[in-house]
Order: C-alpha cells, then structure tokens, then sequence
C-alpha cells in the first residue's frame, strides 16, 4: 500500500514538472509583443504589407523633423549636439550588413533553373536568404 | 527593429515635466513597428519555423547621460532627431529590399 502511494507521488511530482517545464517553454517565446502569432498565407503580400507601413512611417518621421526644426531657433547647436551624440552612440548601432549582401547578390535561382538537381537547393537557397536576411535584417 | 522600438520607448519614459507634441507621432510609430512590423514579420518567420529574439534581448541606443550645460531642455530633441534620421534609413533599407526582391529571384 505505502508503495503504491509513493509511487503516485512521484507519479504526480513527475507530470507536474513535465507540465511546469512546458508552460516556461512558452513563457520564454512570448514577449507580449503581439497578440498571436498568425498563420500567413502568402508571404509576399506580407512584406509588400511591410513595406508599405516603412514608408508611411517616414512620412511620420519628416513630420516630426519639421516640427522639432521649426520649434528650435539654435540650430547650430541643436547639430552639434546632435554631432557629439551621434559620434557617441555610432559604434553600438546596428549595422546593414546583411542589407548590403542582399545587393551584392544578384539572381539568386537563375542557376538553379537549369538543373532540376538543384531544385532542393533552390529551396534552401531562398529559405534561407530570404529569411536569414529578413530576420536579421527586421530584428536589428 | 525592436532596436528602435526599445529606443523610442525610452524617449517616451524620459521625464519631461510637460508632454511633447511629438510624443503622439512618436506613439503612432511605436505601435505601427509593432503591429505592423514586427509581429507581421514574426508571422513570416513562424511560417518557416526560425525562432526570433524576443523585445528584451535586444539592445537600444545608449545615449550619454550628461545633461547639456547651455541647453538643458535639448535632451530630448537632440534624442527625438538622432531616432528619427537612424530609424529613417532604416525604413528606407527595409523597403529598398522588399521592392528588389522580385529582381532578385526571379
């Protein structure tokens, strides 16, 4: 009897640390940034979506430049200012480099097309360009 | 992204003792990077199961913390046009490689 006890004790002891692991497993990949994680039907129209929102945010940007531009009468030392920091702060930016890869690349499938051997790599290739690139590139 | 999404968060934290006109904008493009941006972009990376970093691992602009002697009142415009002309280029970038994909793999 006092076997069979405590061999559900640490039956229990057992699926509670299953289940406490697997809810910190989801803890960990969500930052409450988003309220779900959607599925995408085409990929494209979200970046096209993507690229739109980037655009109309630098509208956004110039309006808050000519506010803050017509608000200062010193602007000289606005920009030396703006001078120092920038001097400051440039080595701890995030740099472009996988922008500037992505145009030194040029027809990334066209070699591809001709052997369907390289159908599979063809995938890898756009895989992983296209989402490595992205990814650094959007999470910098 | 989330670099900038940090940084824009900590200019709206800084205490002002008055509530700037920009702020608003500033809001309108926090929450266009998150919604639209970011958790858009993340739908993608989930699409092909890659993970991302999440908000907190990332890193933001460490701006010096010494107050300006004959302006003291600049701090956050000079913060204010420093996020503004980075995340400009950066919007620029993002769409530049969405336009050329198209060339490039076709």
């Amino acid at each position: 009897m006092l076997i069979i006890f405590n061999k559900t004790i640490f039956l229990i002891i057992f699926i509670s640390i299953i289940f406490v692991s697997a809810s910190d497993d989801q803890q960990s990949k969500n930052d409450e940034m988003c309220r779900a994680i959607r599925n995408v039907l085409c990929v494209k129209d979200v970046l096209m979506v993507i690229a739109t929102v980037a655009k109309s945010i630098n509208r956004t940007i110039n309006e808050i430049e000519k506010k803050i531009r017509n608000k200062i009468i010193e602007i000289d030392t606005l920009n030396r200012y703006i001078y120092f920091e920038m001097g400051l702060i440039h080595s701890h930016l995030p740099t472009p480099q996988y922008h500037v890869q992505f145009f030194q690349l040029n027809n990334i499938d066209k070699v591809c097309f001709f052997n369907d051997l390289f159908y599979l790599n063809k995938i890898f290739v756009f895989r992983n360009i296209w989402v490595i690139y992205f990814w650094k590139h959007i999470m910098q | 992204m989330s670099f900038y999404y940090n940084s824009i968060e900590d200019l709206l934290n800084m205490n002002v003792p008055y509530e700037l006109p920009t702020n608003f904008w500033f809001k309108e493009i926090q929450s266009n990077l998150r919604n639209e941006i970011i958790c858009r972009y993340r739908n993608i990376l989930n699409v092909y199961s890659y993970e991302w970093p999440l908000i907190n691992q990332i890193n933001r602009i460490q701006f010096s913390t010494r107050k300006y002697r004959d302006a003291p009142s600049f701090v956050d415009e000079v913060h204010s046009i420093i996020i503004t002309r980075l995340l400009r280029e950066w919007m620029q970038r993002i769409h530049s490689v969405i336009i050329n994909l198209e060339t490039k793999f076709h």
